[in-house]
């Protein structure tokens, strides 16, 4: 119900903009890792993270998507019919340096968001979060801090 | 801790020739890395965009190159483009190796975010230099065109790309 009043706000106010999307992008740093990431997840590597949270009446829609991507590889995940939280599943996908391509789910065992609720006039959003199954390895558990600051979606989208 | 376990269960499942893609791989797969340079688009890949989005004429990509039949590469020759780290996407591309057309399927996160999971256009007029290319090959360039690129709809570039080989 949070999300439906949120995403009628949201579309009130940017209304003039067709077809568009409300994401973020932001910088993330891995804050731990479980021995089994072993090289491909270590403490200090940084990636840019593009969310894209479910936002159906707006433009979004009601699934929510989180891309991990680094100088070559990349790491998609996505939440069907929710947005990330704790205590809930994602579905992961990888395409590797070796461009080997993965998939696998796994649990979202923390994510604290401030603010928790974002406004329409929310600039950034700050993310501290935990995944298993890290980039599709299994019992790679990961840890992951970043600061997502909203990015326009069109060309005629006016950001505050 | 047990609604995860619950959930994972019945998690959605990728398509499973992804997993069977995965598996048949090892460690011993051979992968150039290099950068490539858009030479044209049509105008899907610029018009109604912002900056971020924007694939445009001179636009440089990271790349990576796989091509098939080299050591674990397998069947496939696959190329990956990598926009500043918005967007990646591997191109697996069937058929003999250095095959100048066909149609590719497609992994990865597009600018938005979104997951690309098997996503199907097609390629065109590729060649390489050399033409062919051993695992003792150092220089590559490539060349060919891409349809729906970067999963940015009706978005077809030609690109010029070179290699040179990961260590």
């Amino acid at each position: 119900m949070k999300t439906a009043v949120l995403a009628g706000c949201v579309a009130a106010a940017f209304a003039t903009g067709a077809n568009a999307e409300i994401m973020y992008v932001g910088s993330a740093a891995v804050t731990a890792a479980s021995t089994a990431c072993g090289n491909s997840a270590t403490v200090g590597d940084y990636a840019r993270i593009t969310y894209r949270p479910a936002y159906p009446a707006f433009g979004n829609s009601g699934d929510s998507y989180l891309a991990y991507v680094t100088t070559r590889a990349s790491f998609a995940m996505t939440v069907p019919a929710n947005t990330f939280r704790a205590g809930i599943n994602y579905s992961g996908q990888s395409v590797g340096s070796t461009l080997n391509v993965a998939s696998r789910a796994g649990g979202i065992t923390a994510w604290t968001q401030a603010p928790a609720t974002p406004a329409t006039d929310t600039s950034s959003i700050n993310v501290t979060a935990t995944f298993a199954n890290f980039w599709t390895i299994s019992g790679c558990t990961v840890s992951l801090r970043f600061n997502l600051l909203r990015v326009k979606s069109g060309p005629d989208e006016v950001l505050n | 801790m047990t609604r995860i376990g619950l959930v994972a269960a019945a998690a959605v499942a990728m398509a499973s020739t992804v997993a069977t893609q995965a598996q048949s791989q090892s460690a011993t797969t051979v992968v150039w890395q290099g950068e490539a340079t858009i030479l044209t688009v049509t105008p899907s890949c610029t018009s109604n965009k912002n900056e971020r989005q924007t694939i445009g004429v001179g636009t440089v990509l990271r790349t990576l190159l796989r091509p098939a039949g080299l050591g674990a590469n397998g069947t496939t020759t696959r190329m990956s483009f990598n926009h500043d780290g918005q967007a990646n996407a591997v191109y697996i591309m069937p058929g003999t190796p250095g095959e100048a057309s066909g149609t590719y399927a497609s992994f990865g996160a597009a600018h938005n975010g979104v997951l690309l999971a098997n996503r199907a256009a097609t390629y065109a007029r590729f060649s390489s230099i050399p033409a062919t290319i051993t695992a003792a090959t150092v220089f590559i360039e490539y060349r060919g065109a891409l349809a729906h690129f970067l999963a940015i709809n009706n978005c077809t570039v030609t690109f010029r790309a070179a290699y040179s080989p990961r260590p």
